[in-house]
Parts: structure tokens; C-alpha cells; sequence
């Protein structure tokens, strides 16, 4: 008898032999309070909160400030040498000290004798400060961007004039306003003596400068005319300002008609090509038999009969289910048949059979017969294509050199300072000054107000959004690499999430939990660990190589010998082609009849005998979907949807598809594992209140299961979108590239173009950051960049979480 | 029916005596119920009320591994004799009153036996559920009532582990064999769970869910339905105007009566009521028992409770079931006033144990 027995307690009860009940004195030692382990733990988890905040934080402020007019400084250094110094204009990017050689030591100690360095030029430790000033002009400059110590500044100034011009080509460029100019080219009555020179002042207020560049007709002669407006900086600006509007309109025409009108008459162009090429691989293959006979017939007559015998039956099956519809039960509503389902299954069965006569009519396997006058056709018409759009090339071509030419007139000189030197229209022109159209936004941020810098601020941001990149992408927007990236993710998920539940579903819903499915879930486990840039290999090698090539150029299986098989003549390699499809096809039916046989009786356990044949059963299966696999690999005479662009790859290069198709198998682990856990986490006694309702397995997956775990998938699909818009390493091999010349959606039919290549935020980060020639010049655009990526995962993150609590406060809900 | 308890009871002479109490069915014991003077006040009183929860091979191995005198453990004429020999394991017959003789079967159980794995649950169950009756399941926690209801729709094919020898007949017609329609018996039987699960839907799909299953689309059926299920179910005043509120945020005692009404929507023909008024106030009870009078002449119910009171006021059939076999089975008059077995009069009167 123990002394934990209750009756113990009682006191009314005798005690046994036990002895006294006695209160154990307790205490509690210092390694069971709680104390420790909550500054430890809390300790952990605000070393990660500054870690993260951290980030953001660095982010934020890097992203933000980027485009944030700073002032421009005009700086003299001190001469050297009886030299006067160096003037120029510049921004101050960054500031640090450095440790000077001897020299320079024995310079600034000598300046710091004389009283002659500046309060600033020094840090407390007595080290030189340096500035890093963004200078600009490329055109004049090795560098861009240039260090100057402190003590070597004579003087700074901040000129309100004084502007930085951000331009379509060639960076920035710092200078004064000095004049506005058009250059016309005319004709004036001869003789080339006649013409004056140069007037003070023309009409306008302009100074003009003429030159003789040609003979005219009739004795008149081409003169070259140089208007100048001169004046004071603001005047000049005000000037420049009037212009620009109507100079960057130009500018977008030009860009559109070269764009989209020429990038018509190419698409255009490419097409008639694909005809050509099209008729020619049909005539040549019309030579040498083409998929005619077995294979044509054969496939064209599988497919009916499968096609219609489907239709047929569901619809059938459909049509008496519904007539007749529900038992009566004794006081229950009178069954009442369905008519109107009876009527769709009816129209179903007769679309499904139409199909069917229709595919057969048309046979789509059979060689078309095409002889060398249809093809002459082709081409003729083709020819007759190609001379209009031609034309139209043309036309577009004077269009543009008519834009061009009036947008080649307005210039406008912005100086440096000292040098004199200004912005020229191009480098191998110094003396000509650069078109007004050039000039993507001028700005004077020394003299400007809050509001002023705020308007450029949003207007960069503007730009930087829904823009497309310029200068090695060192400016200009990110909108292609943002819309590629959004794209990315979208199809990803849609790759991702059917497939991941889906595979999920059968694992835990269908197939019966042992050795096999622990050795698939530990496989997909181990999945979610490999190195990512091995999924891009896989992706390279599997995708764009193997299955890529397989959509542009089919099998490569030719025709052989001529065989004949039951009285049908055909090649060798379609007869053994037929052979196997045959057994695959006994094969399955194996698989499904042993499948079948191996289903143990409600209520029984499985034999051992059906045991052994559910082993054969799945073996059968697996050695069918490899079969299939192998059989559509080989297909006879199956020569690639896009064999008239051969050698030029279409989906045997870097893409879309085979990005997101790559990134899916990467992030499929993660859709699995949530999906499963959900699914498991579903009750059992809700599947059995279904199950009791006499719902079937998938009704109650369908209406029960799947709307419950729906807010643990929607968790999976997070995850999975997170990471895959955030990789980079696979898209490098299978899709990403610096610099894609069009949208993976656009006006052009299909539209939807998967097989291009695409910018993504990810690479777009690496390669700005890493790889361009003029990594100063990139560090902006790299901090907004990332900012840009941590939004956009923050803002798809944020959608689905939202439609997950929406669902998790729909299914979830609890009473007590 | 193999008898594992052969090797393990331990004397010969134990064996005769249980073998003299079990061939009569209708064994009265010689001496009235009463405390029994040799019986020891620690040792059988244990063994009495933990067994039950244990599995139902556990009294064997649990008489096996402390064998007490003969003596002790089978008084020959204890009030608890009977039930010794149900912990035992021994085959015998269940007192079954003649008047279920003249009671036309809508379900016939057929030497019904399940195991859960290795575990058996139910032992040889013979009974015939009358006809468009209410039928009352009673016995102590875990002697397999819900295992028995979830056998008739055959719920326990979803356990993997679950195997069953013998069979049922539903009117006539085998629910175990090997090409039934599981579906539609299921169909045919509505079931109300011992815990409620309302499905994660709103309360009006929760209500027609089975025609909902069935394709039914038509909007005043359904809503028709609805209604109707709900009244009956003693709901209607409090969720008419929240239909279309998820059936997760009602009340537990809501959500019981909520599935209760999914159970006759689809007015099946057999309907099974695992407890269905445990968590319900005595006012919804009364409405819902009120309820199953009402369809008691229309279809057949069979109700597991374990309330007394309750299975006297509604049920015309009472079963007592104990440790995975059926007991006694009669009306439930006779059943509650003058039973066959005094260890059913005990149980009845909560003089149990
Ligand atoms: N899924 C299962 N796996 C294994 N054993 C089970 C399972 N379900 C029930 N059992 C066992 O079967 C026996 C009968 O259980 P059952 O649920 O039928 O009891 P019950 O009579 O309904 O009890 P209660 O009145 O407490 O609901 C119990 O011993 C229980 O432990
Ligand atoms: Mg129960």
C-alpha cells in the first residue's frame, strides 16, 4: 500500500502500517526559477530584433536618400606651383580621413603653422579629411567621380545657377547656363560671298553665325545658321525650360516610332520569313513521306476514339446519375430529376463528339501534301509582304529623320566653370553644343526650396519606377526588372502551388502511409536543402537543353527502313513506336487491374499475396510513367513547334518558363510540407461528419479538407513566393539577363511570351552592384534597387498573409 | 469465435464454475444483492473500476498477472458474477428478451466482432434493431457503444488498423460484403457525433451539406430544408438570422444541435445519435428528445446515452453493453423496471461497480 493512495488523506480512515503523514519542507535552487532564462531568451530575441531592424533600417536609409537633391558646390582648389588651381562643379557623395604620406604630412603641418588650414580640413585625431565629389561630365573627365582632401580646397560656394543636368547618354553633367542656341540649315540667295557671316544681333536678340556648307539650286547656296540667345543663367534657364517639354516630346516620338513601329514591321518581316521557311520544311517532308500512313492515321484515329469514348461516357454516366437523382425517402421531397444538368451533359456529349468527327476530318498528324507550286505561292505572296512592309520601313525611316532633324536645331550650352567647356552634342564634337532633348531634367538644387527638391525627389522616384534603364543601367527606372520580377513570382506560384498541393493531397490522403512514402517525404525534405544554384544547373542542363530543345526541334527521330506490319506499310521506327505505345498502354491496364486486385476488402487487413501484387502494382505504374516518358521522347517524325526558327533557339534558351519551372522544383519542398501539415492538421472528426453524410473521398476533400488547410497552403505559397522572388544564383543560368529587350507580356500576339529571357531585382542588384564598369555610379541605384526587392516580396508577402487571416478567421474559428 | 482466455484461466475448478453461471442465460443468483461478507475492501473493488477503461483483453491479462484464490475471484454467488465473466472473456449468450422477437429488424448484427489492431473492442455482437423504434445504447465509458453505432454507416473503415469479422444486415441486406456501395449506406444513415464537428462553413451549408453532396441546387429546397432541420433541432429561433455566419463561432451547445440538424436534413432512414444531448441544457435536450419521439414511429433510431433518465423517456429498446459485449437487450420498460440480469438493475439504478 502506497502513500499516494487517497485514503491515506482522509483522517476518518485507520492508517495502515505507513507511518505519519508529514509536509515535506520544499525548496526551489536558482536553476528552477525562471529568472535566467528569460533575460537569456529575451536576450536572443533582441539580438535578432536589432538584426533585422538593422537591415531595414540601412535599407531604408540608403533606398531613400539616394534621390534627394543634394547642393551643388563650386570648388577652387589651391594652386600649385604658381598654377592656378582647378575650379569645378560638384556633389558631395561621401567624407572620410585618411592616414597622408610623408609628404602630405609635411605639407598640412606646414599649412597648420601658417594658420592657413581650414577648422574641417583635419579630424580630431589629426588625420586629413578627404571628400568624394560626383563631378560629372564624362565627356572631358577620366573620372566621374574625384577625391579631393580638404586642406587642398581653397574656396566652395554654392552658386544658385549653378545645375545638374541628368541626360539620356553620357551621365551627368555639371555646368552654368549660358546660352540657348538653333542651328538651322537653309538655302539663301547666292552668291556664297553674299552671305553675311555673322550679325550681332538678328531679329530676335539671337547673335548669328552663318556658314557655307553647299550649293543650292539655282545659284542659292546651303548655309548653316547658328542662332545664339545669350544671357544671364536665369534668363538662359528660363529659356531652356520653355523648350524642353516640346524637345522631350521629340524625343518619346522618336522612341516610339523606332520602337514599336519598326519593332512591327520586324515582327512583321520575321513572319513572312517563318511562312517561307514553314512551306519549304512541309515540301520537304511531303518528299520523304512525312508522318503519313501509321503514324498519322494511327494518332489521329487513337485520339478520337479516346477523345470521343471519354465524352461519351462521362456525359452518359453524368445523364443517368442525374435522371436518377435522389432516392425517395419517405417524407422527404419527391425526387425531382435534373433537367437542366441533363441538358448541359447532353449539349457536352454532342460538342465532345463534334470535336471528335471534327479532329478526325482534319487529322492534324497526317502530312499535309504540299508540292513545289504552293510553296512558290508561299513565297510569292510572302515576297509581295515583304516589299510592302519594306516600304513602310522606309517610310517610318523619313519619319524619324524628319523628327530628328527639328530636334537637331534646338541646343543649349551649359558651361563649366573656368574651363569654359560645355555639354557637346556628342564626343567627337566638342564645339557643337548638345540637343535640348538630351536632358532628361535639369535641376538648380542650391537655390531651391523644400518643396522644389520634393517635386524632384518624387519625380526620380517617378522615373525610377516606371522607367526603363539607361547607361548600363546605371540610371534611368527599374520597370522592365520590377515587372519581370512580379511576373517571375506570379507564374511561379501558379507553377508551384497546384502541383505542391496536389502531390501533397495524394501523399496524405491517398497513398498508403509506410516505407515509401517516409523515404518520399525524407526526399523532399533533403530537397529544400540543396544549394540553390544546383536547381539552376538542373534547370540548364533539364529544361532549356533537354525539354527546350525537344519544343523547337522535336525527336530528331527520322524515317528509316520500310517495313510493313498487318498489311500496313510504314518505317521501322514507327512500327517499334506503335509496338511500344501498345505496351504501355497493357501495361497500364495491368497496373489499374492489379491496383484493383491488390485493394484490400472493407474491413480486412491485406493479404500478403495482395500485398506483393500492390508492390507489382506500383511498380507497373512507375515503369508506365517512364515509358510514356521515353515513348513521347522518341516520337517518329515529331519535329519541334518552332523548327522554322531553327538554328535561333525559342525555348531552348534562357526564359521565363524554365525560370519559374526551375524555381517551382525549388520552392515545391516548402508547398508540400505546409500543404501536408494542414491537411493533417484537419480533424478527424470533421472528415468523419462528412464521411457520415455519405459524402464520397473527394467531396470531403474537396468541401472539407482543402477549404480547412487552405490557410496553411496559402502559408506555403507565402514561403514559396518570398524565396523565389528573392533568388538569384538558378536565375543567372536559366533566365535572367542584364538587359531584355522587351516584356515577357506585351501587345503581340500570344501576348504572353514565356520563352523570352527577363530582368529580375535579384540579378538586376548583382549586376548593377558587381558588374557595371562604374560601380560609384551604381551604388544609388543598388540601394533602391534592394529597397525596390524588399517591397515588393514585403507587398506579395503581405497579400497573401491578408487572404490567409480572411481565411483562417472563415475556417478556423473556434467556440468553447 | 477463438477464445485466447483458455490458456490463461488458472484453475480447472474456476473454469467449471464460470462455465455452470454462463450456460444459463437466466441465472439468478441465490442470494439477493447485497454487499458480499467475504468479499475484501480493497482488491475487487479496484479491479472493478479500473478495468473497464482498459482494453477489453485487459481483464484477462490483468487477472492473469495477479492471480488471487479461485475463491476470491469468482464468488459463486456474488451479484458481480456475471460481469467476472465478461472480464474474463467467456463466450455466453446475452439476455435478450422475447419481446424483440416480435419486433420486425430493420438491422440484424451478425456474431459482429472488431478489432482495433490487436485490440479487440467488440466481442461476437447479436442483436436485431427493431424497426422504425428508438433504441437505446447504455453501458459504462468505453465498452464500445460508439465503436457499435459507427459500425452500422461503417465510419471505422477510415482506421486503418480497424478489421471486422461477422457481418450486419441492413433490411436484408449485407453492409460488410466485399461490392457494397459504402456511400450509400452512409446515405441512408444519419449520424449526430459523440463531440460536435461542425464543418468549416457557414450554418446554412453545414445544414444542407448532405444535399449539397447529392448535387441539390435548387434554392427553395434547400432552404426549406434548412428550416426544417433546425426546428427540429431546436435552433431555428436563435441562428435564423445568422445562416449565413461561419458555424464555427456558435456556442458548443449551438454546434451540437447544428450537426444534429445536418444529421436529418437528408431524413435518412436509420439515424445514429452518438450522446447527442451531453452538451445541450436541459431545455434543448427536452426539445431535441421531444424530437426523436416525434420521428420515432417514421424512422429508426438508435441513441447512445448515458443518461438514464434520458434513454427511459425516449427509447422504446434499451441495450446494456458492457466491456465489448452485449449484455441485456429488451424493451426499455422492462429493462429499467424489471431486468433479466440484477447486474443490469444495478447498472440502471447507478448501484454499478
Ligand atoms: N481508434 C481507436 N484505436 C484503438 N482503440 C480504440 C479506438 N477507438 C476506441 N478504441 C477502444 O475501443 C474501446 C471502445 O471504445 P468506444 O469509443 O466504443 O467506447 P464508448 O462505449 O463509446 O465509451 P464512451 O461512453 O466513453 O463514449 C475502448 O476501449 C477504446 O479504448
Ligand atoms: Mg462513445
Amino acid at each position: 500500500m502506497t502513500t499516494g493512495m487517497p485514503g491515506n488523506l482522509d483522517p476518518a480512515v485507520p492508517q495502515a502500517a505507513g507511518g505519519k503523514w508529514n509536509a515535506r519542507s520544499r525548496s526551489t535552487p536558482l536553476a528552477a526559477r525562471g529568472e535566467p532564462m528569460v533575460w537569456l531568451t529575451g536576450g536572443a530575441l533582441a539580438v535578432c530584433a536589432i538584426m533585422v531592424v538593422g537591415l531595414l533600417a540601412i535599407v531604408l536609409f540608403g533606398g531613400l536618400r539616394t534621390f534627394w537633391p543634394r547642393p551643388i558646390e563650386l570648388v577652387k582648389l589651391v594652386g600649385v606651383g604658381g598654377k592656378p588651381g582647378e575650379v569645378f562643379l560638384g556633389t558631395v557623395v561621401r567624407t572620410d580621413s585618411y592616414t597622408p604620406d610623408p609628404t602630405e604630412r609635411a605639407r598640412i603641418k606646414a599649412l597648420a603653422q601658417a594658420g592657413a588650414l581650414a577648422p574641417d580640413a583635419v579630424d580630431s585625431d589629426g588625420l586629413p579629411i578627404r571628400r568624394l565629389y560626383r563631378v560629372g561630365n564624362k565627356e572631358f573627365r577620366e573620372q566621374p567621380f574625384k577625391w579631393v582632401p580638404v586642406y587642398q580646397i581653397a574656396s566652395t560656394s554654392l552658386e544658385p545657377s549653378a545645375t545638374l543636368l541628368e541626360r539620356r547618354a553620357w551621365g551627368v553633367w555639371h555646368g552654368f547656363p549660358t546660352a540657348t542656341v538653333q542651328i538651322v540649315e537653309k538655302e539663301v540667295p547666292g552668291p556664297a560671298s553674299a552671305v553675311v557671316k555673322a550679325e550681332v544681333a538678328g531679329g530676335d536678340g539671337a547673335r548669328v553665325e552663318r556658314e557655307v556648307v553647299g550649293e543650292g539650286a539655282g545659284g542659292r547656296v546651303l548655309v548653316r545658321e547658328k542662332r545664339t540667345w545669350e544671357g544671364t543663367p536665369e534668363v538662359v534657364m528660363q529659356a531652356f525650360l520653355a523648350q524642353h517639354p516640346s524637345a522631350v516630346g521629340r524625343a518619346a516620338e522618336i522612341a516610339r516610332l523606332k520602337e514599336v513601329e519598326i519593332g512591327q514591321i520586324n515582327l512583321g518581316l520575321e513572319a513572312e520569313r517563318l511562312r517561307v521557311r514553314d512551306a519549304e520544311i512541309a515540301l520537304a517532308r511531303s518528299e520523304f513521306g512525312g508522318a503519313d500512313g501509321l503514324l498519322g492515321e494511327g494518332l489521329a484515329g487513337v485520339v478520337v476514339v479516346v477523345a470521343s469514348a471519354t465524352t461519351a461516357l462521362v456525359c452518359i454516366g453524368a445523364l443517368v446519375a442525374r435522371l436518377r437523382a435522389r432516392k425517395p425517402v419517405e417524407q422527404g421531397f419527391l425526387p425531382e430529376p435534373d433537367r437542366r444538368g441533363a441538358l448541359i451533359n447532353a449539349l457536352l456529349l454532342t460538342v465532345g463528339l463534334g470535336l471528335g468527327l471534327l479532329a478526325y476530318a482534319e487529322n492534324p498528324w497526317a502530312a499535309r501534301k504540299v508540292t513545289a507550286q504552293d510553296v512558290q505561292a508561299v513565297r510569292a505572296s510572302a515576297e509581295q509582304e515583304i516589299a510592302r512592309l519594306n516600304g513602310r520601313y522606309r517610310e517610318v525611316q523619313r519619319e524619324i529623320a524628319q523628327v530628328d532633324t527639328l530636334d537637331d536645331q534646338w541646343r543649349v550650352v551649359f558651361t563649366e566653370p573656368s574651363t569654359g567647356r560645355f555639354a557637346p552634342v556628342r564626343q567627337t564634337e566638342p564645339d557643337q553644343p548638345m540637343r535640348i532633348s538630351a536632358v532628361v531634367r535639369a535641376v538648380q538644387p542650391n537655390g531651391m526650396s523644400f518643396l522644389g527638391k520634393l517635386g524632384v525627389y518624387l519625380s526620380r522616384w517617378g522615373e525610377f519606377l516606371f522607367d526603363v534603364p539607361r547607361e548600363a543601367n546605371t540610371e534611368g527606372g527599374i520597370y522592365p526588372v520590377i515587372f519581370g520580377t512580379v511576373a517571375l513570382t506570379i507564374l511561379l506560384s501558379i507553377v508551384v502551388v497546384p502541383l505542391g498541393v496536389i502531390a501533397a493531397l495524394y501523399l496524405r490522403e491517398y497513398a498508403k502511409q509506410g516505407a515509401l512514402t517516409s523515404l518520399i517525404r525524407i526526399a523532399i525534405n533533403n530537397l529544400a536543402g540543396v544549394p540553390s544554384i544546383v536547381f539552376g544547373v538542373f534547370g540548364l542542363g533539364f529544361f532549356v537543353y533537354t525539354v527546350g530543345a525537344f519544343v523547337d526541334t522535336g525527336s530528331g527521330v527520322l524515317p528509316g527502313e520500310r517495313v510493313s506490319l498487318l498489311g500496313v506499310v510504314d518505317t521501322r521506327q514507327v512500327v517499334a513506336w506503335w509496338v511500344g505505345v501498345l505496351l504501355m498502354g497493357g501495361l497500364v491496364v495491368g497496373a489499374v487491374l492489379m491496383g484493383n486486385l491488390a485493394t484490400p476488402v472493407p474491413g480486412k487487413h491485406a493479404t500478403r499475396l495482395q500485398e506483393n501484387v500492390g508492390k507489382i502494382a506500383f511498380g507497373a505504374w512507375c515503369l508506365a510513367s517512364l515509358g510514356s516518358l521515353a515513348l513521347l521522347a522518341y516520337t517518329p517524325y515529331f519535329r519541334g513547334f518552332f523548327e522554322a526558327r531553327a538554328p535561333s533557339p525559342t525555348f531552348a534558351s534562357k526564359g521565363m518558363l524554365w525560370s519559374a519551372a526551375t524555381l517551382a522544383l525549388l520552392t515545391l519542398p516548402v508547398v508540400i510540407v505546409a500543404t501536408e501539415e494542414a491537411i493533417a492538421a484537419v480533424p478527424r472528426t470533421m472528415r468523419e461528419g462528412s464521411y457520415g453524410c455519405g459524402a464520397s473521398k473527394w467531396q470531403t476533400m474537396q468541401r472539407i479538407v482543402l477549404p480547412r488547410a487552405m490557410p496553411g497552403i496559402m502559408t506555403g505559397m507565402i514561403l514559396a513566393m518570398a524565396r523565389g522572388a528573392g533568388e538569384v544564383a538558378p536565375l543567372m543560368l536559366v533566365g535572367a539577363v542584364k538587359l531584355a529587350e522587351s516584356l515577357p507580356v506585351d501587345g503581340n500576339v500570344p501576348f504572353v511570351h514565356l520563352d523570352r529571357p527577363f530582368m529580375h531585382l535579384g540579378f538586376h542588384i548583382y549586376d548593377v552592384g558587381f558588374q557595371s564598369p562604374d560601380s560609384e555610379a551604381a551604388r544609388p541605384v543598388v540601394w533602391c534597387t534592394t529597397l525596390v526587392l524588399i517591397v515588393v516580396v514585403v507587398a506579395l508577402n503581405i497579400t497573401a498573409i491578408r487572404i490567409r487571416s480572411n481565411l483562417r478567421r472563415k475556417f478556423l474559428g473556434e467556440a468553447f | 469465435m477463438s477464445l485466447e482466455s483458455t490458456e490463461q484461466v488458472d484453475t480447472f475448478q474456476a473454469r467449471r464454475e464460470i462455465d455452470r453461471l454462463i450456460v444459463h442465460p437466466n441465472f439468478v443468483p441465490p442470494t439477493p444483492a447485497t454487499e458480499h461478507p467475504t468479499m475484501p475492501t480493497d482488491q475487487p473493488k479496484q479491479t472493478a473500476s479500473a478495468e473497464p477503461a482498459a482494453a477489453p483483453a485487459g481483464g484477462l491479462t490483468a487477472g492473469a498477472a495477479q492471480p488471487p484464490a479461485a475463491g476470491l475471484l469468482y464468488p459463486r454467488t456474488g451479484p458481480t458474477d456475471f460481469l467476472e465473466c465478461v472480464r474474463l472473456g467467456h463466450p455466453y449468450p446475452p439476455a435478450v428478451h422475447a419481446a424483440l422477437g416480435r419486433e420486425k429488424p430493420l438491422l440484424e448484427v451478425q456474431d459482429f466482432s472488431l478489432f482495433y489492431g490487436q485490440s479487440r473492442a467488440l466481442y461476437s455482437i447479436n442483436m436485431s434493431i427493431p424497426n422504425k423504434k428508438v433504441t437505446a445504447m447504455i453501458g459504462p465509458s468505453g465498452c464500445g457503444k460508439s465503436t457499435l453505432l459507427r459500425s452500422i454507416n461503417r465510419l471505422n473503415d477510415l482506421i486503418d488498423s480497424v478489421s471486422v469479422t461477422g457481418d450486419m444486415l441492413l433490411s436484408g441486406r449485407s453492409v460488410y460484403a466485399p461490392n457494397v456501395d459504402v456511400i450509400d449506406i452512409r446515405k441512408r444513415i444519419g449520424m449526430v457525433f459523440q463531440k460536435s464537428n461542425p464543418f468549416p462553413m457557414s450554418i446554412f451549408e453545414n445544414v444542407v451539406y448532405s444535399l449539397r453532396i447529392d448535387g441539390e441546387r435548387r434554392k427553395g429546397v434547400l432552404e426549406q430544408t434548412c428550416e426544417k432541420a433546425l426546428r427540429a433541432a431546436a435552433l431555428w429561433n436563435e441562428v435564423k438570422d445568422r445562416l449565413k455566419e461561419s458555424a464555427l463561432g456558435l456556442s458548443g451547445g449551438q454546434q451540437q444541435r447544428i450537426c444534429i440538424a445536418r444529421a436529418i436534413a437528408a431524413e435518412p432512414e436509420v439515424l445514429l445519435m452518438d450522446e447527442p444531448c451531453s452538451a445541450l441544457d436541459p431545455i434543448a435536450t427536452l426539445k431535441v428528445e421531444e424530437f426523436i419521439r416525434e420521428i420515432a414511429g417514421r424512422i429508426t433510431v438508435v441513441i447512445v446515452t448515458h443518461n438514464m433518465q434520458q434513454a427511459a423517456r425516449v427509447s422504446d429498446y434499451t441495450a446494456f453493453m458492457y466491456l465489448g459485449r452485449l449484455v441485456e437487450f429488451g424493451p426499455t420498460a422492462d429493462i429499467f423496471q424489471k431486468p433479466k440480469l440484477p447486474e443490469t438493475e444495478q447498472y440502471v439504478t447507478g448501484r454499478f461497480g
